[in-house]
Parts: structure tokens; sequence; C-alpha cells
């Protein structure tokens, strides 16, 4: 691994000299991996929505949780291999996942609230008409 | 190689190969002494200063907002302040005193003691650190600016949809509160993320989590909940300003938005508002009580994890705010309970201090009358508040003087008077000198008795139906009395305020021909006391090594068999000297955060007249973030040799700090270059 | 504004770790700590605007969402998007090994890649526009804009760091051994990736 120290100089650092340096580096392939994947799970959420009636139709039960099941799990991989919580302390996984919680929780709550426990205002629901 | 190697990453700009003039507008700011150097300065302690005397200033203006409503309410029909005056003079009482007083006093307290609690150097970020001051200090400038521009907010500090709105508020105060608060919203918000980094990653050796002062640890959950919070009340703000600046429709009634979606993201934010201004006043007072009883605190974890608990549950109660909001049944049988339960973790702490203090050697100074104060005011406060989780009482009680009462019982009845022990309990360590001790003592029994004439009798009002918000009442409702009580209550406590002051600049003259008092006036526990009073610039030299609570203490005295201390060490002894040479490296001033803080505001003006000077603002804006980005955190030039180490002189700090104020301009430039 | 958002949001590329006699005490560099602890708090802002979204989003008049979304059009740019994380890992681990030149044409791809997401949300906009779908027009129109268009200023945010540290990098001003800021500032554009992950799927898919 190249250790040149040069930094904040008037000339930029000559980098053909650590170019030479690279050497394979195992991540990179697991990285493509986890890409393609994505790319497969994000083709499978346009191909449900393409063909809802597989999935009992658009806005159905098993259609919005198998939806909502595939972009989890995009943001679960995104979050713990690009964004290196695998590898890094658990602090940090901690400390994000807080607010992710955090959000999930409150922001569910006041959906359920308004919509569900007698709020006047709901998806569908008009609140003009409805008077 | 994800975490790289600290010895590497040390000063970045060394060798001293590079000088950089940024933008090669402004040569790096150098002197850390002067006025001058208040504007460019990331010492902590300085900006801590600073915080507490803006604070101080917007709690004077606040404060005569609130003389104004009660002299407004003397008497039935009133006619000092027309209906329209008086929703502004509550609007921006509100508004100021919980955005620009009571949090920024936190802040100032978490900038100035928390570093000094854990034996850090500065905070972890030492140039955001300023640019969130410049951001909380223009914001509210910019907020308050609205008086000489049109006139006030008036739709309440919390300001509900569609009320809101252009229709029924059209003038600008709305928007300048909306984008003041906006503005000090970033100072939260990189506040927070600082204080947090620097409390898990810059605490001395040995100091563990569980070893950390109680403050320190309040000061973690507050900025939790401030790092949590602010977002949501942003999100809310960002939908009022485009409802208001562009038409959007997010609160407007005909195209089906729906004002109690404000209400909710409001008070997401609102709730655990409220526990992030009364947790550092319960981190100061769990800080002050032992000291004054002489005793280690009473059930220390008890006392860390109600804060954390009421962290947590903070998150969970916001819709006791909406009980007549027609949230529905289930909802409010929810939050009702949830509500309840959050009594707990706060009754949990008034046990802890009382235990404290039983048996203890009571010396009851100011500080500790302050301490005592908020135990008693908080608990009537807190039991008030625990009846508004009853629902069906909540419904007779919303709205009236009831809630009024309440919530100054807790929020200055209990953050303040923490405030007010924190005051003069660490003046000495901030200042260099004492507050006199009869002026303090008067001092606490005049804002006591004035305190209790001015909110008891709200309760009754309330009670009796009396409404809020409404700019006067009709004789012959029974509400002259207490309001009569009420408004000479007023006075006595702005009698005490102006006491309070008094005391400072007295004091400051008085001290001017008695010796400093030493690093530990108090015979304190935490590590603070141990650095000379007023804290030299490099806070710890060398930094201690911990190894139990209360440390400081433990260096002074050892324990006899039946548990009773036993001085093992003279105090002086154990504290360090400002003597001799102290070749600390610390962080360069920079221009950078206040110039980067100065475009925010010049945006929101541009944002109300003319969105030319948006476009002005935002360029001041994105020069100090690249003039910020490419200044090397350290100034190669100033301040230290150019050799290859990272710790050159900082130049000679004077013992006492009285001498270096008086110090000629000449002198400072010889120093500079030292 | 490059670097500069990160600093304005709570890093300092190289400050803070200057100043320390001993290492941090969680093993992590404040800034990496304080970036996480960000994102951790964006998840609250989001998270409010996209439950606003949810509320309002069918309208009591103008074009509805079924009418005006064009799925296929989203998904490619959705493509684009999450393919840019991938080229962001590659980035910082080029640097992490010392490969300069790999690191700049992975930065330049990844903030190529962002402008193309950035761009065809702009088209987007414009064709819904012409569509009758003003930010005025209605309760969702106003979230719907409000919501996507405050992630693609996150995007741009990132585009503009991206760029300046490909600048930085060109003028030998990112050794190996600050790669912890392209790691930072991958993190910030992982985060508005996964940002777009939960709005493609709640926002467009989900009707």
């Amino acid at each position: 691994m190249a250790t040149d120290t040069r930094h904040f100089g008037d000339s930029p650092v000559d980098t053909d000299v650590l170019d030479g340096a690279a050497e394979p580096y195992p991540r990179n392939r697991l990285y493509v991996k986890i890409a393609i994947a994505l790319a497969i799970i994000t083709a499978a959420e346009v191909a449900v929505h393409v063909f809802p009636d597989a999935f009992g139709g658009a806005g159905s039960m098993p259609y919005v949780i198998s939806l909502l099941a595939m972009m989890a799990l995009k943001f679960f991989a995104v979050a713990y291999w690009f964004m290196h919580l695998k590898w890094d302390n658990k602090i940090l996984t901690w400390a994000f996942y807080t607010g992710v919680i955090l959000a999930v929780a409150v922001y569910v709550a006041v959906l359920t609230v308004m919509q569900v426990w007698g709020g006047m205002t709901g998806v569908g629901v008009d609140p003009l008409g409805g008077t | 190689m994800a975490t790289p190697d600290p010895g590497q990453l040390a000063l970045p700009s060394g060798n001293g190969a590079v000088e950089h003039r940024p933008l090669g507008v402004f040569t790096r700011p150098s002197s850390s002494k002067g006025w001058r150097s208040w504007f460019t300065s990331v010492d902590h302690k300085k900006i801590g200063v600073m915080y507490g005397a803006a604070a101080l200033f917007f709690f004077i203006i606040g404060g005569l907002e609130a003389l104004l409503i009660r002299v407004q309410l003397w008497a039935p029909r009133g006619t000092l302040l027309t209906a329209d005056e008086y929703n502004q003079v509550f609007t921006m009482h509100g508004t100021t005193m919980i955005f620009l007083v009571v949090m920024p006093i936190g802040a100032a307290f978490a900038n100035y003691l928390m570093p000094l609690q854990i034996g850090a150097r500065d905070v972890a970020f030492p140039r955001i650190n300023a640019f969130s001051f410049w951001c909380f200090l223009f914001g509210g400038i910019f907020l308050n600016t609205a008086w000489f521009l049109g006139g006030g907010a008036d739709g309440g500090w919390f300001m509900y949809a569609p009320n809101s709105s252009v229709v029924f508020s059209p003038g600008h105060g709305i928007d300048f509160w909306n984008i003041g608060l906006l503005i000090t919203g970033i100072a939260s918000l990189t506040g927070a993320v600082n204080l947090i980094v620097t409390v898990l990653n810059m605490r001395a050796p040995g100091m563990t989590l569980m070893k950390m002062p109680v403050f320190t640890w309040m000061t973690l959950v507050t900025q939790f909940l401030l790092l949590f919070a602010i977002p949501v009340l942003t999100a809310a703000q960002v939908l009022l300003l485009f409802d208001r600046a562009f038409d959007a429709n997010f609160f407007n009634v005909e195209a089906g938005g729906d004002p109690l979606l404000w209400q909710h993201l409001f008070w997401i934010f609102g709730h655990p508002e409220v526990y992030l201004m009364i947790l550092p006043a319960f981190g100061l007072v769990s800080d002050i009580l032992p000291v004054f009883s002489r005793k280690p605190i009473f059930g220390y974890p008890f006392i860390v994890f109600s804060g954390i608990a009421i962290g947590f549950m903070g998150w969970g109660v916001w819709a006791h705010h909406m009980f007549v909001s027609g949230i529905g049944p289930v909802s409010v049988l929810v939050f009702s309970l949830t509500t309840m339960f959050i009594a707990v973790p706060t009754g949990v702490k008034i046990l802890n201090w009382t235990a404290t203090m039983a048996r203890g050697k009571l010396k009851l100074d100011t500080p500790m009358l302050f301490c005592i104060g908020l135990i008693t005011m908080f608990t009537i406060g807190g039991i008030s508040g625990v009846t508004h989780s009853v629902a069906p009482a909540d419904t007779q009680q919303t709205d009236t003087y009831y809630i009024v009462a309440h919530f100054h019982y807790v929020l200055f009845g209990g953050a303040f008077f923490g405030f007010m022990a924190g005051f003069y309990f660490y003046w000495p360590k901030v200042f260099g000198y004492l507050m006199n001790e009869t002026l303090g003592k008067v001092n606490f029994w005049l804002m006591f008795v004035g305190f209790n004439l001015t909110f008891g009798p709200m309760h009754v009002l309330g009670l009796q139906g009396m409404s809020r918000r409404i700019y006067t009442y009709d004789a012959g409702y029974g509400f002259e009395f207490w309001n009569q009580v009420a408004t000479i209550g007023a006075f006595v406590l702005a009698g005490s305020i102006a006491l309070f002051i008094f005391n400072i600049f007295y004091s400051r003259a008085k001290a001017k021909s008695m010796a400093n008092p030493g690093p530990d006036p108090w015979d304190a526990r935490t590590i603070e006391w141990m650095i000379p009073s007023p804290v030299p610039e490099y806070n710890f030299d060398p930094i201690p090594t911990i190894t139990r609570r209360d440390d400081f203490w433990y260096r002074k005295y050892g324990e006899t068999e039946d548990h009773m201390p036993v001085r093992i060490a003279a105090t002086d002894e154990v504290c360090q000297s400002a003597e001799g040479e102290h070749d600390v490296h610390l962080p360069s001033p920079s221009y950078w955060p206040i110039v980067t803080a100065f475009g925010l505001p010049i945006v929101g003006y541009g944002l109300l007249y003319t969105h030319w000077l948006s476009l002005i603002g935002g360029l001041i804006v994105v020069a100090g973030i690249y003039g910020w980005a490419l200044e090397p955190p350290d100034d190669p030039e100033a301040e230290h040799d150019h050799h290859d180490d990272d710790h050159g002189p900082v130049g000679e700090v004077e013992p006492d700090r009285a001498e270096d104020e008086d110090l000629s301009e000449s002198e400072k430039e010889v120093e500079t270059v030292g | 504004m490059a670097d500069t958002t990160v600093h304005e949001v709570g890093l300092d590329a190289a400050a803070p770790v200057a100043h320390l006699d001993h290492d941090t005490n969680t093993g992590i560099s404040n800034t990496k700590l304080g970036m996480w602890l960000f994102l951790g708090s964006e998840c609250l802002l989001f998270g409010g605007l996209i439950t606003t979204y949810l509320i309002y989003k069918t309208p009591l008049s103008g074009p509805t969402p079924e009418q005006i979304f064009d799925i296929p059009f989203t998904s490619a740019s959705s493509f684009v998007l999450l393919m840019s994380s991938l080229t962001m890992v590659l980035a910082v681990s080029a640097i992490e090994r010392g490969d300069h030149h790999r690191l700049r044409v992975w930065l330049a791809a990844t903030a190529i890649l962002g402008s193309t997401f950035v761009a065809g949300q702009l088209y987007e906009f414009t064709a819904f526009y012409r569509e009758g779908l003003g930010f005025t027009t209605s309760r969702f129109s106003s979230a719907f804009y409000t919501l996507t268009g405050f992630h693609g200023v996150h995007v741009t945010i990132g585009i503009l760091m991206l760029v300046s540290l490909l600048l930085w990098s060109l003028r030998g001003k990112l050794p190996e051994h600050r790669s912890e800021t392209v790691e930072v500032v991958g993190l910030y554009w992982h985060f508005v990736d996964i940002v777009w992950i939960l709005i493609f799927a709640v926002v467009y898919l989900i009707p």
C-alpha cells in the first residue's frame, strides 16, 4: 500500500506512481454482486407494478407488502454493505438506526392517528365531501 | 483501511508547505485576545459565554414582553395593547423564551461545561461550534427585526394552521418567525451533532460513560433529542414556508390541506422540545446538590437511566397537546396512558435529589437555594402536568390559564431556577470571581416569591375558566383579584432579574480588590474544578486520567470505614496550576463560521422582500462554505513553529485573566507573532 | 458547494483529529460519527415529508398520481441512481488502496450518473407541469414536488461535493490517508440513494 504523504503541495502528487500500487481488492467483487442483486430487486419491483394481478391487484395487501419488503431489502443492503455498516463500529449502526426506527415509529403513529383512529382526512377520503 | 491512523491524519496542512489564503480575501485571524477575537473565536468557552450573554439579552426582551402582557391584564378591559398587538406580544414572548432563552442557556452550559467535565481541550468540531452560535444569534435577531418591519408573529408559538396562512395573517410576522426559527434550527442541529460526537469521542482517559458527571449525561440526552426533533420542526416549517411564500396547499383547507398535520408535526417536535429544555437544568442540579450536601448523588445509575428514559418516552406523548383537536377516542386513550407513564422517570429524579439531600451536611448557599427551588417548584409543575394526562380534565383545562401556570412552573420554576443555580455556581469558574452571597440570597427569595405570586394565581384563574391568549376580560367573572396579584408578582420577578444583573456588575467591581477565588471555591466534586479560575484557554494541561466518578473529590478525600469523608490531600496539591509554560496546540480562529452564518438571514430577507437578495445571501453562504473547506483547520502561519511536530507554543498564557483583558493593542501583536 | 455541505452538516474533513493527543474513545473518527448522526437526523426530515405525501396523495382536483406517473421512465432513472451507489463505493475502495486514477474515474462516473438522475427529474417535472400539474395545483402536487424536490436538492449537493473531491484529487490534495473524506461523502451519497429507494416504492409504485 502506497504511503505517499505529499499533500497540500503546490505541485500535484504524481499519481502514476501510486497507480502501480493498485492491487486486487476482494471487496470490489462483493460490491458488484450486491449491485447486481439490487438491480434484480428493482426489476422485480417494477415487475410487480407491471403485473399487479399476480399479486392480488394494485393496492392489495400482498402487493403492498411485497413492494415494501423489497424496498426494505434494498435499504438494508445499501446501508449494510455500501455504507460499510457490516465492517464498521457498531455505534454507527446504532446511531443511524435509532433515527430510522424513531422516524418509522412516530410517522407510522401519525398515519395511524390521522387515518385509522378517527382523523377526518384519509387516503381517498375527501374531508369536504365527507361532511 | 476504513479507519485511518489518526497520527497520519494529524495536521494535514503540515510541513508548512503551502500558505493558504483562501479566495485571497482574508488573512487568517490569529489573536485570541481583544474584543475582535470574539467574532472569530472557535474556543468552546468563549462560545459558551456568548451563548449565555445573547440568551440573557433575549431574556430581557422576552421579559419586557411578559410585563406588557401582565400590565394589559391588570384590570378588565385593559387598553395598553390592542388585540392585535397582544397577539404579537404573547407569540413573541413564548417564541423568544423557548428558542432564544431556555434552549441557548442550555447550549451555553453544554458548550462551556461539558468539554471541561469530560476533560477535553475543545469540542469535536470547533468551527462548526462557532457557526452554530452565529446561526442562533443571527436567527434570533432576524426573528426580532419583525418588530421594526411590520410587527411580530401573531399565531402563538405553536403557530397552528390554518391560522398561520396568508389569509389570516397577511403581514410578514409569521414569515419572520418561520425563517428565523429555521435558521436557529440549523444552529441546534449542527450543535447537536457536534456535542454528541464530543461526548462520545473526546473523553479523557478513564472517563467511561458511567463515570461522566450527570450534567454531561443530560447534555448527551438533550442533544440526541435535538438531533431527532429539530428535523421534524424543519419539515413542518418548510411546508409552512412553501404555503406562505409559494402558494402550496399543505394547510389550504380548500384544497384538502389538513390542519392536524401541522399539529402532529409540531408536537412531535414540541414535546421532546419540552424535555430538552428541562434536562440541562436537571443535569446542573444533579451536579450541584451533592456539592452542597457533601454526599455523592444518590442512585447515579437511576438518575442517568431515568434521563435516558425521559428522552425515549418523550417521543410517545405528543398528542396530549391535541386532546381537544378531534384525534379520536383511541388516540386520546393511548396518549393519556403514555403521558401517565412518563411521570415515572421524572419522579425518580425528584426522589434521587431528595435522597441526596437527606442526612447530608447541607450548606444553603445561593446555588443550593436555587436547586431546592427547582425541586419544589418543578414538583408542583410536574404534578399539575400529570393532571393533563387525564383527558376529561384536560378538556376543561385546555387553553386556560391553568396550562399557562403549569408550563411556567416547569420552565421557569424548573429550567430557569436550575440555570440560576448554574450561574451562581459556575460564575467563579467562568469569570474568576464569586457572586455576592448576600445579594444572591435576596435574589433567590425575591425570585421565589415573585415567581409564585405570578404563576400560582394562574392555577386559580384557569380553573375559574379564564382563557389564555385573549387580550382582555370582562369585569364580573372574579378574575380581577388574581390577575392583579399575578401582575404584582411579575414586577417582583422583574426586580429579581434586575438584582441578578446588578449583582454581576457589583461583584465584578468588588472582585478587583479581592483575591482570585482559586480553582475550587465550593469544595466541589467534578474535574472542571481542578483547573484554574477562570479556565485557561487550553483547559487541562496535562489531561487528567479518571479513575472513578467524582474523580476530583476522591483526589481530595478518602473514606473512613463508616463512609465518612476524610481529607487526604490539600486542594492546592491536586489542582492544576496556570503557571509555567503550556505548550498546548489549539485550533486556530476562523472568519468563515460567522461569514457563512451571516448569509442565512440575508437569504431570509430576500425570501420576504426581493429574491435578488436571496441570491446574494446564498452566494455569501456558498463562498463561506468554500472558504471554510479550503482553509486548513490549523493555521500553519500562526501561533506555532514551522516544525514537523504539531505542538507549537500557543504563546505564554498569563496566569491572571484580568491582566489579559487589559493588554494593549501592541502587546497583542507581539503575542501573536511570538 | 462541495465539501462545503459536509462542513455545514457537521464534519470537518481533517480538523478534529489533529488536536487529539490520544485516539478517539470509540475508535471512530469524529467526522464519520458526525456524518452518521446527521444521516440519522435526516431520516426524521424525509420521514416527515414522506408522511405528508402519504396523507395528501389523493388530490381533490387536477391530475392524480396514477394519471401522471411515467413508471418506465422513473424506473430507468432509479436504476441510474442505484448504480451510482456502486460507482461511489468503488471510488472509496480505489482511494483506500491508493489507486488515484480509478478514484477519479469512479468519482466522475458517480457525478455523471447523479447528474443524469437530476436531469431526468427536471425532465419529469417539466413533463408533469405541461400535463397540468403545477406546484400549486393540488395538495398532491405540492406534497409531491416538495418531497422529490428536496431529494433532488440533496442529490445536487452530493454532485457538487463529488465534483469538488474530483478537483481536489486532480490537484493532488486528496492523498489516500485522507480517504475518509471520500468515504464520508460516500455515506451521504448512499443515504440519498436510500431515500430514493423509499420514494420509488412508496410514492411511485404503491398506489
